[in-house]
């Protein structure tokens, strides 16, 4: 039986959580900064300032500090962002495949959890959603330490037998996210990119904040392999036998091209691309990310 | 189009592997899951086209480059005017060039067919392309043939050179002797055509062999045709011989007839024949004899055309030891078989052992009595009425004699012989003695096979039986079957009626046997119904011979020794048995030279001084504690060879034996033997007949070999492709 703790890997944590004391206003860029709450908090402790950022609140703007310093600050107060994040976890049977150490699941799910439970750990709520060409589960964003424990569990249970199909199941989930949140598609992507991206213009067109997190394994991304090789084919597809090394030029051709219409695609509708393989560590993966987006954020 | 080496061609089967390799591979793969079979799909839409003709082109490649290889190796040759660019001269010359010493006879226009076979050669050797591809090889044709150049050569300047230093020799000719190694060389030939030439004066003697060997010697012709059969390759005979044929030549020189021992201070009679193999009789020749090099006589000789004479002459020697006697014809058209020797021992006396099996107090009970008689009627044995000098002792002094100080031993009616004795007759007999043995009353037949006949193993020639014949001599046998070419009856041929009508009454009778080799019947006796049972039998041991006699030396057995005849027959008998072996001595030009060493003659160098005095030095080789042997095989040249003995404790070397080395006399016999013949005698062997006079020459040497380089071409297509194979294979693997 797995541990509960599965993908909750204390030394992922420990490194996340150390990376978001150095960089708080990255972590809360993420959750509060870049994305303009459309909630109040209802906490009045303050806990700390912060510098004004265009699309911050001018109600929590301490006007006395700007009339002494004529700088502007923002109060903050405890469970000041009280945001919705959705993960949007992919379970289908492509995303079981692994080369070396972790299968893409397993890397998703512990980015999944980490992502959780750091928002968790600010007091905002987070949902998630497994689906395969449907949604398998759709746990309501909430923010308890036990609601972690039943993500968690949730994901632990997934089952990933069953092909993706983005073009049905991405408007199926935004229409049952009634309201904004922010949307962390966690996914190998397996699908043709139209789908996907129509899908992602409906969570747009609903006005949520979108992150894909496309993952890959090492071996999908570098194909690395050097002798005749039998794949056998996930999610239905027929077995091939070839000599990879012949290959090789078309295949990365192909990998880059799609994660290039991708990129171009999210861009398009201000959607955050990230693309993460296995073989890099989740806090750096994640660190980097946030990293760029917080340049890109305090270069609005 | 064919193959010079066909049987390569099968690796072109390894064509196939790189195929084998390619679909192995495909059967040995990683088995992986895979998730992004999306994109592999698509890469492998866009890259299949590609990839199966770059697959194609490097198979292709890797086939064509094993098969070309094994097209290579094979050799394959073209004879189609399409090739006829690639064509290169490709001719093996295998030159058989007749040295024996009728090559030497110088015809009516001064010149001898050696200096006509010399010319051809050498023009043979310069019609060659050697820088092509021809090669040669160079064979004397001789009953000693020798593979002058056996190897395929190039080397033209060398072969011309050794046709140049090759004078004729004092061998005989044997073409089917030679045929062996020209079929050697061809078997060592690579070259596409392969042509024999055979230079020869073509002597009817040449081609002759013996109907015993005439199976052997088609099938060797026949493969020796059809080695050089293909590819407008053959057999060439370059008559080079003249037509005219008259010539002496002294065919043989002997002991005459009944002369078996030459003793000092008796007559000795040797017989030299001559031939006279031209068609014109030839009167007023001088023949010359020599004894041991110094002339002695001279004999003016009268020949017919085609015949024979036999001329007689008589010697008497004064000193014992080694002699040679020499004929010399004066000179004619070929000088080689002007000449003859003959080398003796001459020997004071013979000394005969005979051991008396049963001594009686008179003549006519005695054993031996009337055989000592009949072999030396002297009353004094050391009077000298006879050359043999008797020792006689009775059975159990045997014993006590070494057999090796007499040149005869005579066993007279035995009743048992030691294993001792038996071991050291045997002994003596096979190093050379001679041993007679008659059989009586007192032969115990048990005892005698057990130890003198061993299963055709001993002294025995056949083995004993059980007494047969007329108990009490009431009737007697007449002698039957008599073997005059037998050397010890040949004396009878003339004198039949003394032979065959000695009365003989009884005799042992042995068991029949199957005819051997090592054993001959010499007589048998006239007894009535059945085959004639053997009297003499004749066992060849070792070096030395046997003879047995079935019945007994004295009147017990019959009266035999009352007659005349019976001291002739003991006299020959003996006479042949205990006779120096001259045989050995008289040996032809080839032949090496044997000597078995007393121990009293040993020493550990010996000498052989050759008939142009030059010595060559010969180290005895031990046979057993008794025996040392000498052979020398440096006998290429004619005449009289001395063996001597060199000790440190004799001032001089000293003469063991002389040899007379002569040539062999048919070879003198010039004859031709016309094209027609040679087609009809051996039809296995396909040949072009060149009647080759002076001046003309030769022809035919060479001919355009079909295209057979091709090899080189496929050879080159092999590294082209093994390099179009690398640059391909990187120029695939660089985008892969």
């Amino acid at each position: 039986m797995a541990e509960p703790s599965k993908y909750l890997d204390p030394h992922v944590l420990n490194r996340i959580s150390r990376l978001n004391l150095r960089a708080r206003s990255v972590m809360e860029g993420f959750v509060s900064g870049l994305h303009k709450s459309p909630y109040h908090g209802f906490s009045v402790e303050f806990a700390q300032h912060r510098e004004y950022t265009p699309g911050d609140d001018l109600r929590f703007l301490d006007w006395k500090v700007y009339g002494r310093s004529d700088r502007l600050y923002i109060k903050q107060y405890e469970q000041e962002t009280n945001l919705r994040a959705y993960i949007l976890l992919d379970a289908s049977e492509s995303m079981d495949y692994k080369s070396e150490n972790l299968s893409k699941f397993d890397y998703a799910a512990t980015c999944a959890a980490s992502i959780a439970y750091l928002t968790m750990e600010q007091q905002d709520s987070a949902g998630l959603v497994l689906f395969d060409r449907q949604v398998t589960k759709f746990v309501h964003a909430q923010c308890s330490p036990a609601h972690l424990k039943v993500m968690v569990t949730e994901m632990e249970a997934a089952k990933t037998t069953e092909k993706t199909d983005f073009s049905h199941v991405l408007h199926d989930i935004a229409e049952r996210i009634k309201q904004k949140s922010i949307i962390v598609l966690i996914s190998d992507l397996m699908d043709n990119p139209e789908s996907i991206l129509s899908g992602l213009q409906h969570f747009r067109h609903k006005r949520n904040d979108v992150i894909v997190i496309h993952v890959l394994d090492e071996y999908e991304a570098r194909f690395p392999f050097d002798r005749m090789t039998r794949f056998d084919g996930l999610e239905g597809y027929p077995h091939l036998i070839v000599d990879p090394k012949a290959l090789r030029e078309a295949y990365l051709e192909e990998v880059s091209k799609f994660t290039s219409e991708m990129r171009r695609g999210c861009l398009a509708q201000r959607v955050d691309y990230v693309q993460v393989t296995t073989d890099q560590p989740i806090e750096v993966a994640m660190s980097s990310y946030l990293a760029r987006r917080m340049a890109r954020t305090r270069a609005k | 189009m064919g193959f010079l080496h066909s049987g390569l061609l099968w690796f072109a089967a390894a064509g196939s592997i790189p195929i084998l390799i390619h679909l192995f591979n495909r059967q040995r793969y990683k088995r992986v899951q895979w998730a992004a079979m999306e994109w592999l799909l698509a890469a492998m839409k866009k890259t299949r086209r590609r990839m199966q003709l770059e697959n194609l082109i490097l198979l292709l490649i890797r086939v064509l480059v094993l098969v070309f290889l094994a097209g290579a190796l094979a050799r394959p040759f073209m004879q189609s005017a399409f090739a006829t660019p690639f064509a290169e001269s490709n001719t093996h010359a295998v030159i058989v060039l007749d040295v024996s010493y009728s090559m030497d006879y110088r015809g009516p226009d001064r010149t001898t067919p050696m200096e006509k076979g010399r010319q051809v050669a050498n023009g043979i050797l310069n019609a060659l392309k050697t820088t092509e591809n021809d090669r040669f090889s160079l064979i004397l044709l001789t009953d000693s043939p020798e593979s002058l150049i056996g190897e395929p050569s190039s080397n033209v300047e060398n072969g011309r050179r050794q046709v140049g230093e090759r004078g004729v020799t004092d061998y005989g000719t044997s073409v089917a002797e030679t045929m062996e190694l020209v079929r050697d060389a061809l078997k060592k030939s690579t070259n596409m055509v392969k042509k024999v030439f055979i230079i020869t004066d073509n002597q009817r003697h040449a081609w002759t062999v013996s109907e015993k060997d005439r199976t052997r010697v088609s099938e060797l012709y026949r493969e020796v045709s059809d080695l050089t059969a293909p590819n407008g390759g053959g057999i060439l005979v370059y008559d080079v011989g003249g037509n005219v044929v008259d010539n002496l030549g002294v065919v043989s020189l002997d002991l005459a007839d009944g002369q078996k021992v030459i003793a000092t201070d008796q007559p000795s009679e040797f017989t030299a024949t001559i031939r006279n193999h031209g068609p014109i009789q030839v009167s007023g020749v001088s023949m010359n004899i020599l004894i041991d090099g110094a002339k002695q006589g001279s004999y003016s000789l009268t020949i017919d055309p085609n015949a024979l004479l036999k001329q007689k002459f008589v010697h008497t020697f004064r000193d014992p030891g080694p002699h040679s006697i020499t004929v010399e014809l004066e000179a004619d058209a070929l000088s080689h078989d002007n000449r003859r020797s003959f080398a003796v021992n001459v020997r004071d006396a013979l000394r005969v052992l005979i051991v008396n099996g049963e001594r009686g107090t008179s003549t006519s009970t005695d054993e031996v009595a009337f055989l000592k008689t009949a072999l030396n009627p002297s009353i004094d044995q050391r009077e000298r009425l006879s050359h043999f000098l008797i020792t006689e002792v009775l059975e159990n002094g045997f014993m006590r004699e070494d057999p090796r100080k007499f040149d005869l031993v005579i066993l007279a009616n035995l009743e048992t012989i030691a294993p001792e004795e038996v071991t050291s007759l045997e002994e003596y007999v096979r190093s050379g003695g001679g041993l007679l043995m008659f059989l009586g009353d007192k032969t115990e037949a048990y005892t005698w096979n057990q130890a003198m006949f061993r299963n055709g193993e001993g002294l025995l020639p056949c083995e004993l039986e059980k007494p047969a014949g007329y108990p009490d001599n009431r009737d007697v046998f007449g002698i039957t079957g008599v073997d005059y070419d037998h050397p010890a009856l040949s004396f009878f041929r003339d004198l039949k009626a003394s032979l065959t009508r000695l009365p003989i009454s009884q005799y042992y009778a042995v068991k029949p046997w199957d005819p051997r080799p090592d054993v001959r019947v010499m007589a048998g006796l006239n007894v009535p119904g059945g085959a004639p049972p053997p009297l003499l039998v004749e066992r060849r041991f070792g070096r030395g011979r046997a003879v047995l006699c079935t019945t007994a030396p004295d009147l017990e057995w019959g009266l035999m020794p009352k007659f005349p005849g019976y001291v002739m027959l003991m006299d020959q008998i003996c006479s042949y048995l205990a006779a120096p072996v001259q045989r050995f001595r008289n040996i032809e030009v080839g032949e090496p030279m044997e000597y078995t060493l007393r121990a009293t003659e040993f020493a550990k160098k010996f000498e052989v001084v050759g008939p142009r005095q030059t010595s060559s030095e010969v180290s005895p080789v031990q046979v057993n504690d008794q025996a040392w042997h000498l052979s020398f095989g440096g006998t290429s040249e004619a005449g009289v060879y001395a063996l001597m003995r060199v000790r440190d404790d004799e001032p001089a070397p000293a003469l063991v034996s002389y040899y007379a080395v002569n040539v062999n006399a048919d070879e003198g016999f010039v004859e031709k033997l016309s094209e027609q013949e040679l087609r009809s005698i051996f039809p296995q062997l396909k040949f072009t007949y060149v009647d080759q006079g002076l001046g003309t020459e030769p022809k035919a040497i060479t001919v355009k070999a079909p295209a057979s380089n091709i090899w080189k071409y496929l050879l080159g297509a092999v590294l082209a492709l093994l390099l179009a194979e690398t640059v391909l294979a990187q120029l695939f693997g660089a985008r892969r």
